[in-house]
């Protein structure tokens, strides 16, 4: 049997990876998966040198081959916003993601080809099976239809239409105007009471929009079998003060949902997903892992230190996205030692970087002279 | 809505004491009594020892040094010019003092519209002006004096426009463009001070020349003085260093950074700078701008080997210095810019430096000052004389 241990790893950039998806998705133990996955991101790296000029800038002075993460040159997640960086021809190019932002903002541009795009596509559902199964099951999506109409690809947009996957018969629980739509939310848990559905949304989206407005209308929902997703971060519910604890009992009290689980992903690494698990911590799949960096160093950190977020994954090809090191804070709770039995790294997302204070003479301008 | 921010209290803009105060109630003599009253608070209160701004301050506000700073212009015959209002700005927490003491010098009753932005800086020397001004002994100078808070597109704006006999305008260009188009007296004068930048010059040969102190001794008195430039008001002043020009061999560039790398320490660093440090980095040596970036301490120093000027743009602080070799002086010619304010110098003879840089044919450059006085504040500011400018000159023949 050929196994990852004693296999000598694929020259390929496409063996190396398959080889990594074709193990469980949380059964390599983190010094066998970590070995593997350096693999894969030093054939990405040497692609993304020959590809991509401004990777080769910033990165041909780094280690030709990685033996450990610590030696992966990182890239600062913002340069997606700020240049077009691309490891693909132009006439290859399948799509480009848009990531969210909120008007004004600067929206990061990541570039797709059918190839990328196909195995973001094949790791998610891959990643995500483990925690929903193969079937496809009824699905509620806690927005509004019209969230797949935008021009652009939209983040939002795109993950539900990524999730949508893995439904069927697609309810919509919210108006255009974000209110809860009454009828088809009840005719939906009319319809699949006590059977086993899906339900997905963004963080914030459910709690608002749904668990709030179904709590303040008085309306238990019985979905007793029903699987809650949600994903796009913690900060506006951090500032209602709402914990993870509170999110998941208060579903619980007006659905009747006890699964639960939040995921961790953005859309400079489509497809690499972070899954919550039954403990409440989130896995690095076998195609992914977390370092966790010191803000004022940049130095990693061990275990139960707080730092940066770093994020790998064996992803990017398109583009050289493989290392970035996210505006997002963290810690790592634990390796191969969960409770659920997965193995690997888990870790907890703890919030955001604080938005750095421009104050140039230039800004002042902004009414605050 | 005005808001007094001595008397913490809401007041309407045709009410300002200082609107209805009497010309000459406050003597010379009263006025220096106040700013060595409030320069001993600034150096001796122990909420004021963390800030290096308010230390500063409080040493420019010795009598000493006023006595020095207007000794020129005292000789001759000005008069005040009247009601001074001041738009300050967000970047410098302490620029409302020094504008406002060099109008108070001169004689003229004043509104200080400070920046809504509360920082820390700006409470404690709240709270010292609060103490000082409400003292009896000090009536006369709160009568005449407001410091005062209202939002930009607050009504209250044109109402005090239109009080000023001048206009002291500290900002980005939009805010100076913004406050300019808000009627006033015919006979207003605008002193308008809107974006600059800055860089410094070192010459790191200098570090190997003969003399009592050994080269590394050396390095850390021109590194010193360079951090104390980047980390006061967080690299956000107009004469705050954004770029630094350095001539001279690659050892003792060397020998420079080995000593910034123990001194460029913040006391409390935020949690942002050094992501900030890499986006901008990797983002200027991504495109081709930077070859290589450098860690010293808490300062990054990003090599340019393409300088365009919309790459000041790009910075915003967060101690970061676009870095750039030059093999001598004359070429900075070539960075010249109408918005380049100052040039802060190390390693160089003055007067041979003095010598080269007026024979420049360059738009920019107001201020040449030794490298660790770049934030050091002088009326004479942005090329304009602050004081002549802030009084009424009158000729007897």
């Amino acid at each position: 049997m050929i196994t990852a241990d004693t296999a000598p790893f694929p020259k390929s950039y496409e063996d190396a990876y398959n080889l990594l998806l074709s193990e469980p998705v949380y059964g390599l133990p983190q010094a066998e998966k970590s070995r593997l996955l350096c693999h894969v991101t030093s054939l990405l790296h040497q692609h993304h040198l020959t590809h991509c000029d401004a990777y080769h800038q910033l990165f041909a002075s780094s280690t030709e081959t990685f033996h450990d993460y610590s030696d992966l040159p990182y890239l600062a997640v913002r340069l997606f916003k700020l240049m077009h960086l691309s490891s693909v021809a132009p006439q290859n190019v399948f799509k480009t993601l848009q990531s969210s932002g909120t008007t004004g903002q600067v929206t990061a541009k990541v570039t797709l080809d059918k190839e990328t795009s196909g195995r973001q596509s094949k790791a998610l559902v891959t990643i995500m099976q483990q925690f929903i199964g193969k079937q496809r099951l009824p699905m509620l999506i806690i927005d509004s239809p019209d969230v797949l109409k935008s021009p652009h690809l939209s983040a939002r947009g795109a993950g539900v239409g990524g999730m949508a996957f893995f439904g069927r018969g697609h309810t919509y629980a919210l108006n255009t105007d974000m209110t809860l739509n009454h009828k088809a939310v009840k005719e939906f848990a009319d319809k699949y009471a006590g059977q086993p559905v899906l339900v997905f949304g963004f963080t914030f989206m459910v709690w608002l929009h749904f668990v709030e407005a179904l709590k303040a209308d008085g309306i238990a929902l019985n979905l007793s079998k029903g699987i809650l997703i949600h994903s796009g971060g913690w900060k506006k519910l951090q500032d209602k003060q709402v914990s993870n604890r509170q999110f998941k009992d208060t579903v619980r009290t007006v659905t009747a949902i006890t699964k639960v689980h939040n995921f961790y992903g953005m859309a400079e690494q489509v497809g690499s997903v972070f899954v919550e698990c039954e403990e409440g911590h989130l896995h690095a799949p076998s195609l992914a892992d977390v370092v966790i960096r010191d803000p004022r160093t940049l130095a990693t950190c061990g275990p139960d230190e707080p730092g940066i977020i770093q994020v790998i994954s064996a992803l990017p090809h398109s583009y050289p996205g493989y290392s970035l090191l996210t505006e997002d804070r963290g810690k790592i709770l634990g390796e191969d030692d969960c409770a659920c039995g997965r193995k690997g790294r888990y870790f907890e997302v703890t919030g955001r970087l604080p938005k750095a204070e421009l104050r140039g003479c230039s800004d002042t301008a902004g009414g605050t002279v | 809505m005005i808001k007094d921010l001595i008397r913490q209290e809401p007041v309407s803009a045709d009410a300002l004491p200082a609107i209805s105060a009497q010309n000459f109630a406050v003597s010379a003599a009263d006025v220096l009594v106040f700013t060595t009253a409030l320069s001993r608070q600034l150096m001796t209160s122990s909420d004021c020892r963390q800030y290096p701004e308010l230390i500063a301050l409080g040493h420019w506000l010795r009598q000493g040094n006023l006595n020095a700073l207007t000794a020129n212009i005292a000789k001759q015959s000005y008069r005040p010019l009247g009601l001074v209002v001041h738009y300050t700005p967000a970047n410098v927490d302490t620029m409302f003092i020094y504008s406002w003491i060099c109008a108070l010098l001169m004689g003229n009753r004043n509104l200080v519209r400070v920046s809504g932005r509360d920082s820390d800086v700006q409470t404690v020397l709240l709270e010292k002006l609060r103490y000082l001004l409400l003292l009896p002994e000090h009536a006369a100078i709160h009568a005449g004096n407001q410091f005062i808070h209202f939002e930009r597109d607050d009504p209250a704006g044109p109402s005090v426009s239109m009080l000023a006999d001048a206009r002291v305008l500290w900002g980005g260009d939009d805010s100076v463009r913004q406050i300019r188009g808000l009627s006033c007296k015919p006979r207003c004068r605008d002193i308008s001070f809107a974006d600059r930048f800055s860089a410094a010059l070192i010459n790191v040969d200098a570090l190997n020349s003969d003399g009592a102190q050994s080269a590394d001794e050396k390095a850390k008195g021109m590194a010193s003085a360079l951090w104390r430039e980047c980390d006061m008001f967080q690299q956000q002043a107009c004469s705050s260093p954004r770029i630094l020009f350095w001539t001279g061999e690659k050892q003792n560039w060397n020998t420079l950074t080995r000593a910034l790398s123990g001194i460029a320490v913040q006391h409390a660093p935020s949690m942002v700078q050094r992501n900030e440090q890499l986006v901008l980095a990797q983002w200027c040596i991504a495109d081709g701008a930077a070859s290589t970036a450098e860690q010293c301490g808490d300062l990054s120093l990003v090599h340019i080997n393409h300088w365009h000027h919309a790459l000041l743009e790009r910075h915003q602080g967060h101690s970061t210095l676009f870095c750039i070799h030059i093999d001598d002086v004359q070429a900075i010619a070539g960075y010249d810019h109408a918005g380049w304010q100052t040039l802060s110098y190390a390693g160089f003879e003055k007067e041979v430096l003095f010598k080269i840089i007026r024979a420049l044919p360059i738009q920019g450059i107001d201020r040449v000052v030794p490298l660790g006085n770049a934030l050091a504040f002088s009326p004479d500011w942005d090329g304009y004389d602050l004081f002549s400018q802030l009084g009424r000159k009158v000729v007897f023949e």
